[in-house]
């Protein structure tokens, strides 16, 4: 698969991945806290990458690949989410339909505190978890559905490293 | 004459020494104290004058105040939040992105709930909906791995159900919006919009209704199988209600204006009595209507961004604003604090934060202990002359604003974020009087009027975004309360011959004189103030100096005499008289 990916791609790409990886942001102006970003990969039109192809690039058992394709979803998305977290895998989303609010309220939660708290899960009425500092998150998505389907008009503030390939 | 010692009271002493510990201690400070009867320790939280109860620890409260720099922008905006909280007035911050709306809102919860409390939130986008807000009826969590047809049949009926209810939703909205986009435009009458938004509902409503019904009686049928498990999902909304084994939560809600105005408007619910938020919410589910009582923690604060800079330039739904109370981030203030942020290196310089963010005193007053109230002082002519004032305030604001209205840049035209003003403000300005009267540093006693005016910024400044409003609005109470050219207007006999006929709005007769109603104001708290001993106490002075009078008259007339009888030039048969 990752044939289809020229030398220079790869070379942004693995910029990318380190960047994500090394690079942390204090949580609000005032706090010593680091955060990591979470990233964004853009799929040109005249890319014949996918997402797919991007997991493939990862050792096996590094990254946790999610599909997201239906608009109402969210909840195998928090379910995924969560085993990546503790199992301290990077969660790489195929998005393919516009995210729901609750996806949304947990990305924004993420990009700013470094932790979600959805509610009705696992049981508990309100579910905290802390992001593991060994994950991270990152989205897969093609330009023209960014332009023409996210309803969502703040959707690229959520991310730091933005990548187009 | 020597100037008046005055020696303070207790209660005042104690106010005195909260303040100077706030200063101390950056504005927050943790306090506990044992319940005599229970002997529970109870924990309280002294956030820039506001003391309001919390479960958080002395550590945790000690490391949030860390977090927080206390930019007078950000002493503004959490003693707002901490006053609504205490009052239970829901709130909303509308600004720019970036300016620390949610920051604050989130650091307050954690000031009362610990640190790390979960947060109840949602970001609203344009697709959050009643399933995000009040909850929804669904197949239970597990029942997507069944690979039973029954179940799996009931789980496509209830996805091809949502996803019609969806798009019905969907296309209110986009109605809803173009023809509030044309009133706007002036494309449209008012009238006409009315019309098209009834025949809207007209075809909204049996939509909606029908969804109802088919999800009960797929719930009904699929129950009936006994291969079908459903559960109601609570949204946040419920949940800052009743959740928390009744206790609620704090809610909060960012983005507030992205949501569709049709499900903005299931928050007209939260209205309450005295602008506060409402004792409880009912929702109609399949099982028929339930009532959701407000937790003793329950409260609401909402971010929003200016509609102007929001793609899709949504705005909150009028009626709703009324029922919030509303402070605007203006970019001055934005502009402010980021400059502090920098200065002091996000925080990190903490001699160039002390000398950028000290306590400002007109934001950071610490309430009377114990103040005026209405049923025993404030009931009579106080509480009449207060009332006044309010409504005469809210009229002229509400007429000015209506007339003029606001801007966010100096260049630009009104605001499309448009106010309703039913009424609530009033109330809640008598609710804030209960709980934040101010004392007058001087004379030790309650000012009213800078009470008054705390309130009003609250409640009606903190609405505007432009200065040149806000100073307007300023101008007009400081015209009610002291108007400028008050000297003349006291010697005018014309006024008062004609029994105040002329008068400004700011100016009363009172007892023969004419006097502004700031001055009425304070001589009315000052009769109100005198306690019972300090009555018996004036009474039994103002006796001593009548008889130390008497006596003195007594002395000089005796000397008076003497001097006569010893003078060699009045006659002895005179003096024989004066002897007599």
């Amino acid at each position: 698969m990752a044939k289809k990916l020229s030398q220079k791609n790869q070379k942004e790409l693995n910029q990318f991945f380190e960047v994500i990886e090394k690079v942390a942001v204090p949580s609000d102006l005032r706090s010593r806290r680091m955060i990591y970003d979470l990233g964004l990969i853009i799929l040109e039109p005249n890319s014949s990458l996918r997402a797919n192809d991007i997991y493939s690039l990862f050792p096996p058992g590094k990254v946790r690949l999610f599909l997201l394709n239906d608009k109402h979803e969210y909840e195998s998305f928090l379910k995924e989410l969560v085993i990546a977290n503790r199992e301290g895998q990077w969660f790489l989303v195929d998005c393919q339909a516009d995210p729901s609010p609750t996806i949304i309220t947990v990305l924004k939660q993420i990009s700013e505190d470094n932790a979600f708290t959805v509610f009705h899960f696992e049981g508990q009425e309100l579910f905290r978890m802390d992001l593991n500092p060994k994950t991270r998150i990152i989205f897969c998505i093609d330009s023209d559905f960014l332009e023409k389907e996210i309803t969502y008009p703040f959707f690229m503030n959520l991310f730091g490293p933005v990548i187009r390939i | 004459m020597p100037e008046k010692i005055r020696f303070p009271s207790p209660e005042e002493k104690r106010e005195k020494e909260t303040l100077e510990a706030l200063k101390e201690r950056g504005g927050i400070l943790y306090r506990e104290e044992i319940d005599p009867e229970t002997k529970e320790v109870k924990r309280f939280v002294n956030i820039l004058g506001v003391e309001v109860e919390t479960y958080a620890s002395k550590e945790d409260i000690e490391e949030i105040r860390k977090e927080i720099v206390l930019s007078e922008t950000d002493q503004k905006m959490l003693r707002t939040i901490a006053e609504c909280y205490k009052l239970r007035q829901p709130l909303l911050f509308e600004g720019d992105p970036g300016v620390g709306k949610t920051f604050l809102m989130k650091k307050f919860v954690r000031l009362i709930h610990g640190k790390e409390a979960p947060i109840l939130e949602i970001v609203g986008t344009p697709r959050t909906s009643e399933l995000e807000i009040l909850g929804h009826w669904a197949p239970a969590s597990k029942e997507r791995e069944s690979k039973d047809p029954v179940v799996q049949d009931t789980i496509r009926r209830y996805d091809q159900l949502e996803a019609e209810y969806q798009k019905a939703n969907d296309e209110f909205d986009i109605q809803y919006k173009k023809i509030n986009d044309e009133i706007k435009d002036g494309k449209t009458t008012q009238e006409e919009a009315n019309k098209r938004l009834e025949d809207l509902l007209k075809w909204y409503k049996p939509l909606q209704e029908r969804y109802a019904s088919e999800l009960q009686s797929l719930i009904q049928r699929t129950t009936l199988t006994g291969k079908v498990e459903w559960e109601f999902k609570e949204g946040a909304l419920l949940q800052a209600y009743s959740g928390r084994e009744g206790q609620g939560y704090i809610l909060i809600l960012d983005e507030f204006n992205l949501i569709p105005s049709n499900y903005q408007q299931i928050f007209l619910q939260i209205g309450g009595e005295r602008g506060a938020l409402s004792d409880s919410i009912s929702f109609w589910g399949n099982t028929g209507k339930t009532r959701y009582v407000r937790g003793k923690d329950t409260w609401i604060c909402f971010a929003s961004n200016y509609p102007e800079k929001t793609p899709g330039r949504n705005e909150v739904v009028a009626p709703m604003t009324d029922r919030l109370v509303w402070k605007t981030i203006t970019p001055e203030e934005a502009e402010k604090k980021k400059e502090v942020l920098r200065r002091t290196a996000g925080g990190r310089l903490t001699n160039r934060l002390k000398e950028l963010t000290p306590l400002i005193p007109e934001i950071v007053a610490v309430p009377v202990e114990k103040g005026l109230i209405w049923d025993e002082v404030l009931n009579e002519q106080l509480g009449e002359q207060i009332a006044d004032i309010v409504d005469l305030f809210d009229r002229e604001f509400v007429k000015i604003y209506q007339e003029v209205g606001d801007k966010i840049t100096k260049e630009g035209g009104k605001r499309t974020q448009q106010f309703e003003f039913s009424g609530r403000n009033p109330l809640r300005v008598f609710d804030y009087l209960d709980h934040f009267q101010v004392r007058n540093p001087e004379t030790g006693r309650i000012d009213f009027s800078q009470t008054l005016k705390n309130a009003f910024e609250l409640y009606y400044i903190n609405r505007l975004v432009s200065e040149e409003a806000q100073k307007r609005m300023r101008e007009l109470l400081q015209e009610l309360l002291e108007p400028k050219n008050m000297e003349a207007i006291k010697k005018s006999e014309e006024i008062l011959k004609a029994r105040g006929k002329g008068l400004p709005p700011g100016a009363v007769i009172f007892e023969d004189k004419i006097v502004s109603r700031k001055e009425l104001l304070d001589i009315l708290v000052e009769r109100a103030s005198i306690t019972e001993e300090e009555k018996s106490r004036r009474e039994k002075e103002e006796k001593e100096t009548r008889e130390r009078q008497l006596k003195q008259a007594q002395f000089d007339s005796q000397d008076a005499l003497d001097s006569l009888l010893k003078n060699p030039k009045i006659p002895e048969s005179v003096k024989k008289v004066l002897q007599e």
